[in-house]
């Protein structure tokens, strides 16, 4: 095995005053795979993916990040030691300009400090023109290089999808964790998805663990499926595995029924 | 005349600042401080005490700014990680204790009759009759001090991070922001601000009493911020200057109708509501709305 285990995550288990929303659920994503989490709504993806960027403290279980526990870091913690997630209803600042959000983005703790605005802004200030490039590459590269000096608020839901595609992108994070990113979005701007991840991973090598339901993204994006039912693990395997797996096509499509 | 117009305008100056240090709480972190008047009492009591017990005035100045700053993180710790509406909870009635604490606390501040003979700085060295002048310059330049501080502040990275968590404040976090620890500093530095007004107000006065740290105070700081502009410095500070000639030129309603002076006085604040009102109807973003940064 050359491949380096960069997340992993072991026995994770949670409840909402008694209702169970995982239970016992393990994963784990090699470096430069792309891990895609499917199932039934209610399955769980969505917790699973609030516990690994810290939005959400399991009851039970481990979240290991590059070889450190991180299950009880908080989610500025989990991002700033390089694992940066999406949200399925597309977080932004809106009344702040696309610029405004890239460069929030890429400044870092030091560059925000007390210190630094009140006696020493010109250290960001040399840093500001080099970052603020960066951040018009990156809106080129998901064409929005038009809006970006409007409000965040003027974006349709897909644009929306795309600049938080790109907020990640400027901190240049080790892991990708992508919440629906296809859901509601045109299948034009689906097919420049699955392009823009394969082209990321090229360039970069990024580690991508994404939660969708649409199989036509999965299947062309992902190396390997978790399947999630009822909280617990269903299946593991290739895409076109688990396309075939009884288990998971029963899960989907419901129980055969059987006439006497 | 000229007494009033300094007069005013040392209570604008004052009331610029809490503007200000609101602005910077609501306006740009989108902190639900309904407790501004904690801090402007803080900062008054803590002047008005240090120096009458032998404090040269402007050490009992800066102290009392400390002691403000250092309220408003002590406050802001333990209850940084409830959402807004709860917080905003929290912040009335830490308004209401300092107010009831100081009511209650005689030995100290004197209770319900109040402290007075507050000593005011360099009152030897300016002569007398441009004691007035020199007082209102005094809190003007510190007004201009405190702005530029703030414009600064918001202007920096720090500035897009506290308009982040007005907007988000999971989004803020997930692109790694430590949101409490930048609520956190937001608040004791408006709190600090706000203590600065309240010292001024203490030495310009001279006397203190429970009565001028009621809850209107933290009211009439909000209509000052929402009418001027939220997110905009200028605008809250415009709004502060409308509000206190408004609120001191509908004194004025008497000599024009006959009614009592508790109907007009009820009057002077319904007047005050309407125009309020009027203004967030017609301009919802107030007189000056936050402005776009545009690269």
């Amino acid at each position: 095995m050359t491949e380096r285990r960069i997340v992993e995550v072991t026995g994770l288990s949670k409840s909402f005053s008694g209702v169970r929303a995982l239970e016992d659920v393990d994963l784990a994503i090699d470096e430069g795979q792309i891990v895609g989490l499917i199932g039934p709504n209610g399955s769980g993806k969505s917790t699973a993916l609030n516990c690994i960027s810290g939005f959400i403290k399991p009851d039970r279980g481990t979240v290991k990040f590059k070889g450190r526990d991180i299950t009880a870091h908080s989610p500025a913690a989990v991002a700033n030691r390089g694992m940066m997630r999406t949200f399925q209803i597309t977080r932004l600042a809106r009344r702040m300009t696309l610029l405004e959000n890239m460069l929030l983005a890429a400044q870092t703790a030091r560059d925000e400090s007390l210190s630094s605005a009140l006696f020493l802004g010109a250290s960001f200030a040399r840093r500001e023109p080099g970052l603020l490039e960066r951040a018009r590459e990156l809106l080129a590269r998901v064409k929005l290089s038009h809006l970006e000096n409007d409000y965040a608020q003027v974006l349709s839901g897909g644009q929306q999808r795309l600049l938080s595609i790109a907020l990640v992108l400027i901190r240049d994070p080790d892991v990708i964790l992508l919440d629906e990113p296809a859901a509601g979005v045109h299948p034009e701007l689906v097919e420049q998805f699955v392009h823009m991840i394969g082209g990321i991973r090229r360039d970069s090598g990024k580690t991508f663990l994404i939660i969708e339901h649409n199989m036509h993204f999965i299947s062309n994006v992902c190396d390997e499926v978790v399947v999630l039912d009822a909280g617990m693990n269903l299946a593991t395997g290739t895409p076109d595995m688990i396309h075939n797996d009884p288990k998971v096509l029963e899960v989907y499509l419901g129980k055969r029924q059987r006439t006497a | 005349m000229i007494e009033l117009a300094l007069f005013l305008g040392t209570i604008i100056c004052i009331y610029a600042i809490m503007a200000l240090a609101l602005n910077l709480q609501y306006g740009f972190s989108g902190l639900l401080n309904f407790g501004l008047v904690a801090f402007f009492a803080i900062g008054a009591y803590g002047s008005a005490l240090l120096s009458l017990n032998g404090v040269p005035i402007l050490v009992a100045i800066v102290l009392a700014v400390l002691i403000s700053t250092l309220a408003g993180a002590l406050i802001a710790i333990p209850t940084m990680k409830l959402s807004v509406h709860y917080w905003a909870i929290v912040t009335i009635s830490i308004a209401e204790l300092v107010r009831v604490v100081i009511q209650n606390e005689e030995w100290a501040t004197g209770g319900t009759f109040g402290l007075g003979d507050i000593p005011q700085p360099l009152i030897g060295t300016v002569p007398p009759e441009w004691y007035p002048t020199s007082f209102f310059a005094l809190t003007l330049v510190l007004l201009l001090v405190c702005f530029a501080i703030c414009r600064s502040l918001v202007a920096s990275p720090y500035g897009r991070v506290i308009k982040a968590i007005r907007e988000d404040e999971d989004y803020a976090a997930s692109l790694g922001k430590d949101v409490p620890a930048f609520k956190l500093r937001t608040m004791a530095l408006g709190a600090g601000l706000t203590g600065l007004a309240g010292a001024l107000y203490a030495h310009f006065t001279t006397y203190l009493n429970p009565a001028a740290f009621e809850p209107i105070v933290t009211f009439i700081i909000w209509a000052a911020v929402i009418m001027g502009g939220k997110g905009n410095l200028k605008g809250g500070i415009l709004g502060a200057v409308v509000i206190v000639l408004l609120y001191n030129s509908t004194r004025f309603v008497g000599d024009y109708v006959d009614l009592s002076a508790q109907t007009i006085a009820s009057i002077r604040l319904a007047l005050i509501g309407f125009l309020i009102t009027a203004i967030v109807v017609i301009r919802p973003n107030g007189i000056m709305p936050e402005r776009k940064k545009v690269f």
